[in-house]
């Protein structure tokens, strides 16, 4: 299988008034050519920050500062020059954002704002950049195109608005579609739709997809692999079944523990993962998760663990992988998604 | 683990021992906030520089009578529209008046009537927009005078309101207040009635104090520091409106050194003294800038988003 | 959109309203007989109470505001003191240098504010910025004339470029019609540019920030197109306030100005007009500014609904 997008021991520091705080802390991970790869993590992770990063959409001269390398098709992303990101973005690699509302910008119609994306990248006069954003407002679901192209973003509902951000998102046809919590600000049955359109997508056009979310279900229903990260780290990953059947970290498992089920005894009370994240300014020491682990020894408070394999598709950072794999974990878990 | 902010270690809070304590807390809170924002302020170099400015003004203002070596109101033909020169820093006019006595003693008429300015209507301005905050009808007829007055230019309207009433310090600043009045009236309502809308109004109301009481104890207190930012902006502009009546022979009249006047002056014999034009010119605007970066400098201070 | 012109249109009357009664009772606050200065010195008692009762100022005064109201609706504005013509005539003889005056500052305050307040927002915190931020500082704390007197000074008299004063009429030649006009367009404008800069650049700043520049940097807008097409954009409503307070502060900043540089304009007109005690001249000139402040609102909130979109639906 051919690598799309291939990160390496990506770190992404942030200048803020009490000093450089890394959102993300050396993550490594790929995207296969057509897979769909979940991202998942309590707010706060660096899973977006990941996602942003990827693009370079933070600003470089004052603000953020990057180390490692990211890859696409083998060529570095991190060391091309702002111009020629500019060809990347839009083009090869989209983005999808959470909020539709926000991130379409007001004062310019809805097909104002595919064509704008057609025109940037392919060389197409403005009527075939019409007739191909009305084609992607079809493809992407949205009924009478070609009156909706003419439409304010404040005309459409939620849902539409949300189809129109992934028209633009896919207008050229990128290799990888990175979408950013896309269905958090969704009433349930419009998540439902919009999750489809994605994957619908995914199979269509041949186009890997990093899905970023914190909602498992949604993993366990459409994606091929998951990460799990926690505080700037990637914590464990895997084949999608790896993950749901035996995860392996506590906070895989404490995530799972946490999704209510149908069939737990009235009066019981709802499982939470113990403490809450730190800031970014008080990382501890040791493993990150060691405070909220139930498992923690003073190994874990001292020593960092590395992110291992545990098999050909699991990967999992912490002391005790082999001694607990089955066993303890199992008890805890004690649950399959989906 | 040791919370954030500090508090005992399962994030309990601990109780003080009597309401000596608490007095004692709250005091030192004040302390530690008040420090943090004196800290704030100074690293803004430009609104020290303001302040800087400023505090050089009103100081060589107050000290005038010490520090000018001539009466600024003593004509003496023979010395008419002399350079700089040891005896006279900034020249002489064309009555033979020193001109840099004149700038000291104008300082002090400008900052008289920007200060008296300031103040006055901002005090006005407050009461007639809380005023407008609580009374419906009130609001709608006096807001309505406000924007009828603002419909005329505060250059114009001072103007006219001096042609009326005659020229005199007295006047221009009772005109100055006038026009200045309808901009801090809005804005007091306007602030008031957001703090009403805040939640913990609503809360008080709930707790059963009484109108009269959240006004005066809540409402007031937190619009000051706005108005308190505005009333150095229009100390600011009542230093250049009253530059500019003078200049039109509308404002305080001669012989009172006021800048505008000098300024006026000046222009008349401005191919040859063009000191009677470049020194109080650059006090004007010195003044104005000062209290203007020292105005941005507090209201940064006070928006908590600058955290 | 008809409802909301309609509506706009109707709250201007209570402001006019209030406008007219304003300068109705500072005039009337006036010592002295308006007739009485009208006739001169050499009038008799019988004379002038002639000519009160004929101008109606011996009749009530909210009679008198109402027939002056009514005369102004006729085009009767008055007499001037000087000569013997109407206020209407002398006004309107008036009015074109301050309009050409006004423009020509107003293009020069444009053109230099939003540029630059562009150029600031994108370099922000570089040496540019730094720089455009204390030419803005300057700008604000010198009031026109002041700066007219500098530029005066350096320009007209030292280095005589510009002329020192005077006005050229625009029949008697274009360039000579400029560059009589330059010094104090410049200075009239001079402190609106500032202002316009400041704002121009924190409005960008703020859009700048928004969700949907991030995602018009995502899909692969160029750096420079993202300030100039989308944040510019969506900054309009703020920057259309800005140019009508700008045009109207420069109309009453350029009474002091015309004065200055003797440009034989309304505002020249009306501290000539002062010292003269024409207070019927004052009256019209006051209030035609005022009903143009007026106008310029409503253009304005009408503007705002060419430029955004969501205005024109509510």
């Amino acid at each position: 299988m051919k690598k799309v997008l291939e990160v390496q021991n990506l770190c992404t520091e942030f200048k803020t008034e009490r000093g450089m705080l890394k959102a993300v802390d050396g993550v490594s991970f790929e995207v296969n050519e057509g897979e769909m790869l979940g991202i998942v993590g309590e707010s706060g992770c660096g899973k977006s920050v990941t996602s942003q990063s990827i693009l370079r959409l933070y600003d470089e001269k004052s603000f953020v500062r990057y180390t490692g390398d990211i890859l696409f098709h083998g060529g570095s992303l991190l060391s091309l020059p702002e111009k020629e990101m500019e060809n990347v973005r839009g083009a090869k690699i989209s983005m999808v954002f959470q909020d539709a509302l926000s991130s379409l910008n007001p004062v310019f119609t809805v097909g104002n704002q595919i064509t704008e994306a057609i025109l940037i990248h392919q060389k197409k006069t403005k009527a075939e950049a019409k007739n191909q954003a009305v084609e992607m407002l079809n493809l992407v679901g949205i009924p009478d195109p070609a009156r909706r192209f003419y439409q304010y973003p404040f005309e459409l509902s939620g849902g539409m608005r949300q189809r129109v951000m992934i028209a633009v998102a896919l207008a050229c046809h990128p290799q990888l579609l990175i979408a950013d919590e896309p269905t958090t600000a969704l009433d349930v049955t419009i998540q439902a739709q919009i999750m489809d359109l994605i994957v619908d997508m995914n199979k269509k056009l041949d186009m890997a997809v990093m899905l970023i979310t914190h909602d498992l279900a949604v993993v366990a229903e459409t994606c091929d692999r998951v990460i799990v990260m926690y505080l700037g780290q990637i914590v464990e990953e895997g084949g999608v079944d790896d993950i749901f059947d035996h995860p392996m970290h506590p906070y895989t498992v404490g995530l799972m523990n946490s999704i209510p089920k149908l069939d737990t005894a009235k009066g019981t009370r709802l499982y939470q993962i113990s403490g809450t994240v730190p800031l970014l300014s008080q990382i501890p020491v040791g493993c990150r998760f060691a405070p909220r682990c139930p498992y923690a020894t003073d190994l874990c408070r001292k020593e960092m663990p590395e992110l291992s394999r545990v098999s050909d598709t699991q990967g999992v950072r912490c002391h005790y992988r082999n001694e607990r794999s089955g066993g303890l974990y199992q008890q805890a878990a004690g649950c399959k998604a989906g | 683990m040791l919370n954030t902010n500090g508090t005992g270690a399962e994030g309990a809070m601990t109780y003080p021992a009597a309401q000596n304590d608490l007095n004692l807390q709250r005091k030192k809170l004040a302390h530690e906030q008040a420090e943090i924002r004196l800290k704030k302020f100074t690293r803004n170099r430009a609104s020290v520089f303001g302040l800087a400015v400023v505090t050089l003004v009103v100081l060589l203002a107050v000290f005038a009578p010490v520090i000018a070596m001539h009466d600024p109101l003593a004509m003496n033909t023979a010395d008419r529209l002399q350079g700089i020169s040891a005896q006279h820093w900034f020249g002489t006019d064309n009555m033979g008046r020193d001109v840099f006595s004149r700038v000291l003693y104008g300082a002090r008429i400008s900052l008289t009537v920007g200060f008296t300015v300031g103040v006055t209507s901002g005090l006005l301005g407050l009461i007639i927009g809380l005023y407008a905050s609580t009374n419906q009808v009130a609001d709608n007829i006096l807001m309505r005078i406000c924007d009828g007055l603002k419909a005329i230019p505060s250059t114009l309207l001072a103007i006219t309101m001096m042609a009326v009433l005659g020229a005199d310090i007295k006047n221009v600043i009772i005109s100055l207040i006038v026009v200045n009045i309808p901009n801090m009236a809005r804005l007091a309502r306007s602030q008031a009635l957001v703090v009403r809308e805040q939640t913990y109004i609503e809360a008080m109301r709930c707790l059963g104090s009484s109108r009269k009481r959240i006004l005066w104890a809540h409402v007031v207190p937190n619009i000051l520091s706005p108005m308190i930012v505005q009333m150095t902006f229009v100390f600011a502009s009542a230093i250049i409106t009253e530059a500019a009546l003078s200049f039109l022979g509308a404002g305080v009249p001669a012989p009172a050194p006021s800048w505008g006047n000098i300024l006026k002056e000046g222009k008349d014999v401005i191919y040859t003294a063009w000191w009677m034009i470049l020194f109080p010119g650059i006090f004007t605007a010195l003044t104005v800038l000062g209290l203007n970066l020292l105005g941005d400098g507090v209201r940064d201070l006070m928006d908590p988003r600058n955290s | 959109m008809q409802k909301f012109i309609a509506r706009r249109l109707l709250s201007v009357i209570p402001v006019v309203f209030v406008v007219s009664v304003v300068i109705f009772t500072l005039l009337k606050m006036v010592p002295g007989s308006p007739a009485a200065a009208m006739l001169g010195d050499l009038a008799t008692a019988d004379d002038i109470a002639a000519l009160e009762a004929k101008m109606g100022l011996n009749r009530p005064l909210v009679e008198q505001y109402f027939i002056w109201i009514g005369n102004m609706l006729h085009g009767d504005f008055g007499m001037s003191v000087v000569g013997n013509e109407t206020v209407a005539s002398v006004v309107f003889s008036h009015v074109k240098p301050t309009i050409s005056l006004t423009l020509y500052a107003l293009v020069i305050a444009t053109v230099i504010a939003i540029p630059m307040g562009m150029l600031a927002a994108r370099k922000k915190g570089t040496g540019a910025d730094h720089a455009a931020t204390v030419v803005s500082l300057a700008g604000i704390s010198l009031p026109s004339f002041l700066f007219g007197l500098f530029l005066m000074l350096i320009f007209a008299v030292k280095l005589r470029i510009f002329p020192v004063s005077g006005y050229v009429e625009m029949s008697r030649g274009l360039w000579p019609h400029i560059r009589s006009l330059t010094l104090p367009a410049i200075a009239l404008g001079f402190m609106n540019a500032a202002l316009m800069m400041r704002m121009t650049r924190s409005t960008l700043l703020e859009v700048l920030g928004s969700d949907y520049i991030r995602m018009a940097k995502a899909k692969g807008v160029r750096n420079v197109a993202l300030v100039a097409k989308h944040a510019l954009k969506n900054s309009l409503v703020t920057i259309i306030t800005m140019i009508g307070q700008s045009a109207v502060q420069m109309l009453a900043g350029a009474a002091v100005v015309e004065s200055l540089f003797a440009i034989p304009g309304l505002g020249q007109l009306m501290v000539n007009s002062i010292g003269r005690r024409d207070y019927y001249v004052i009256q019209a000139i006051v209030l035609l500014i005022a009903l143009f402040n007026v106008l310029i609102n409503i253009a304005v909130d009408l503007l705002y609904g060419v430029a955004d979109p969501r205005v024109r639906a509510a």
